[in-house]
């Protein structure tokens, strides 16, 4: 029997598979497609302290093997999610991890401890680097200090696992990676979306809204394994990779270059049931080769000299 | 649980104007599936185009269903160059309905007319119908043989932006002639481009008569989860997949489209 557990420290998730923030809602929608307890867990959409609309549309575009999006962190807010959303996903007993997001450092701090009071949120995702919104936070991810404040208050009201996403769009991701580590980070996600542009040729006009917009989907997937491999490297707390999967070899690829789980994210809108794909390649792929366990291949990969 | 259906085009035609008809083969798909829902499709099976792509039934029935797909990129192109027998992913039938009415004025722009060609031919009593329906040219206004088989003469109305055919003008020049003529007990159901469907809506308005539309966003999911297919309602930002397509048109915050 193929071990797929793998452990985030203290959390021990069923299978490295989980659903990336801003792409699989509040995880409901996906009971109409596959038992949600299948999945290693669900990161559930960027929650701030109050609602927000998100930005105006066009929001999204597609692009070379992935697309652009620009949502603008639309969400119900932290105390809908808490008491409509968060009953139904303790009963399908799947693994709940809440993204958190906020303007100030007092909002992740206050999100935090809401989120603390909740024994169904397993685990928080501190993001860092929302592209689309001037305050989505990318404004505390660009600074390794900025990182470590912030991460050691909200390290105070959260006991449980705290993971911090980064932003790839940084001249380098080693000294934030380090900063949230030595704040008591107990992963990290790697990465959020690029920032890029598409223009339509015809009328002249960027295809977004907002101009820029976050770049995701298999175009990315290189860049995100790079990533995932440096910040791996440069740390000792496991990494959450993500950008790009598609398939169960990309989960392969992404284990070995150093992430203990990854995140699926654009792959859902081109089918709802990837998750379940995903886990059931993987599954096969090491059965295949007679390796017992996915923790196995965690950063196993091999360089050139 | 719902899942992902396997299609396979039966036969795929060209038509004029750069469309093309498409009827698939799609076993297990919902007998349930109302005009103005819609279906994903996969263009490829390869990860270039990434997304699925929405389109209108035009027709579902016996496990059949039938789209108008129109070359406008990439994407659509490989759509409208599949070989018979092909297969693609699907996902459907999505989203909301065009709602019964007794008196419906359907009004449809461009490929905008593939779900009320589903809404005509799903009625058993066509009596109450009658179509508007414009594009730009003779040429670009599509299956007209086949609506002469749906409704008599008296209740279609063409209109061409050239004058080739029917009313010279805009649909909405058309409609604004028809309701000046009968303005009563109609309900509206729209298809086609934003700026027909605010003209729409006003001229329902005007005449203080209920109107539905189908609005045609860009979409990644079609199934609720991404967000990117959002339109202004005044209820906040609504996605078009699943609280649409078809909206009631007063809902909707037509300065802000």
């Amino acid at each position: 029997m193929t071990d797929l557990s793998v452990k985030l420290r203290g959390l021990t998730l069923k299978n490295p598979i989980l659903t990336a923030s801003g792409c699989c809602g509040y995880g409901l929608e996906f009971k109409e497609f596959f038992p949600l307890e299948r999945l290693g867990g669900i990161v559930c959409k960027g929650l701030s302290l109050k609602p927000r609309n998100g930005n105006p549309p066009p929001r999204i575009c597609e692009t070379p093997a992935g697309m652009l999006n620009s949502i603008g962190l639309q969400n119900v807010g932290v105390e809908k999610f808490i008491a409509e959303y968060l009953p139904e996903l303790e009963r399908e007993k799947v693994l709940v991890a809440a993204n958190l997001f906020g303007e100030c450092e007092d909002d992740y701090v206050e999100l935090a401890r809401r989120c603390e009071s909740e024994p169904g949120i397993a685990a928080i995702e501190m993001n860092l680097s929302c592209p689309n919104v001037k305050k989505g936070g990318i404004q505390f991810g660009g600074d390794a200090d900025t990182i470590h404040a912030l991460t050691s208050r909200v390290r105070q009201v959260f006991t449980r696992s705290l993971w911090v996403k980064l932003s790839p769009n940084v001249a380098s991701i080693i000294p934030l990676a380090q900063a949230a580590q030595k704040a008591g980070a107990d992963a990290l996600t790697c990465i959020n979306t690029l920032r890029g542009m598409a223009i339509d040729v015809e009328t002249g006009m960027a295809k977004l809204h907002t101009t820029y917009g976050g770049l995701s989907g298999p175009a990315i997937k290189p860049v995100a394994l790079r990533f995932v491999h440096e910040t791996a490297q440069n740390t000792d707390i496991p990494v959450i990779g993500c950008g790009g999967i598609a398939r169960a070899i990309d989960v392969v690829e992404f284990l070995l270059a150093g992430a203990t789980a990854v995140q699926v994210g654009t792959i859902l809108f081109q089918n709802p049931a990837a998750p379940v794909e995903l886990i059931e390649g993987l599954e096969r792929h090491l059965a295949e080769r007679n390796i017992p366990a996915a923790r196995d291949l965690i950063g196993k990969v091999k360089t050139h000299a | 649980m719902k899942k992902i259906l396997k299609a396979r085009v039966l036969n795929n035609r060209a038509l004029t104007g750069g469309y093309s008809r498409i009827r698939l083969h799609v076993p297990g798909f919902s007998d349930a599936a109302a005009p103005g829902q819609f279906v994903m499709v996969r263009v490829t099976k390869a990860q270039d185009p990434l997304l699925p792509r929405p389109f209108s039934l035009m027709d579902a029935r016996d496990g059949e269903v039938e789209l108008l797909v129109k070359a406008v990129g990439f994407g659509s192109r490989l759509l409208t160059d599949l070989a018979d027998g092909v297969e693609l992913p699907l996902l459907g039938p999505l989203g909301s309905a065009f709602p019964e009415a007794s008196r419906a004025l359907l009004v449809a722009g461009g490929y905008g007319m593939a779900p009320l060609h589903f809404y005509t031919r799903r009625r058993g009593d066509r009596n109450g119908i009658h179509l508007l329906y414009g594009a730009r040219t003779d040429g670009d206004l599509l299956l007209k043989d086949e609506w002469g088989r749906l409704l008599p003469p008296a209740q279609i109305h063409y209109a061409s932006e050239d004058g080739s055919r029917g009313f010279h003008g805009l649909v909405t020049g058309a409609l604004e002639e028809f309701l000046q003529r009968d303005p009563k007990g109609w309900t509206l159901m729209a298809c086609g481009p934003m700026p027909m469907l605010k003209a729409v809506h006003h001229l329902a308005e005007r005449f203080s008569l209920p109107c539905h539309v189908s609005v045609d966003e860009p979409m990644a999911c079609g199934y609720g989860v991404c967000l990117g297919c959002v339109v202004p309602t005044h209820d906040g930002y609504k996605r078009s997949c699943q609280d649409g397509p078809v909206f009631d048109s007063r809902d909707l915050r037509w300065e802000a489209l």
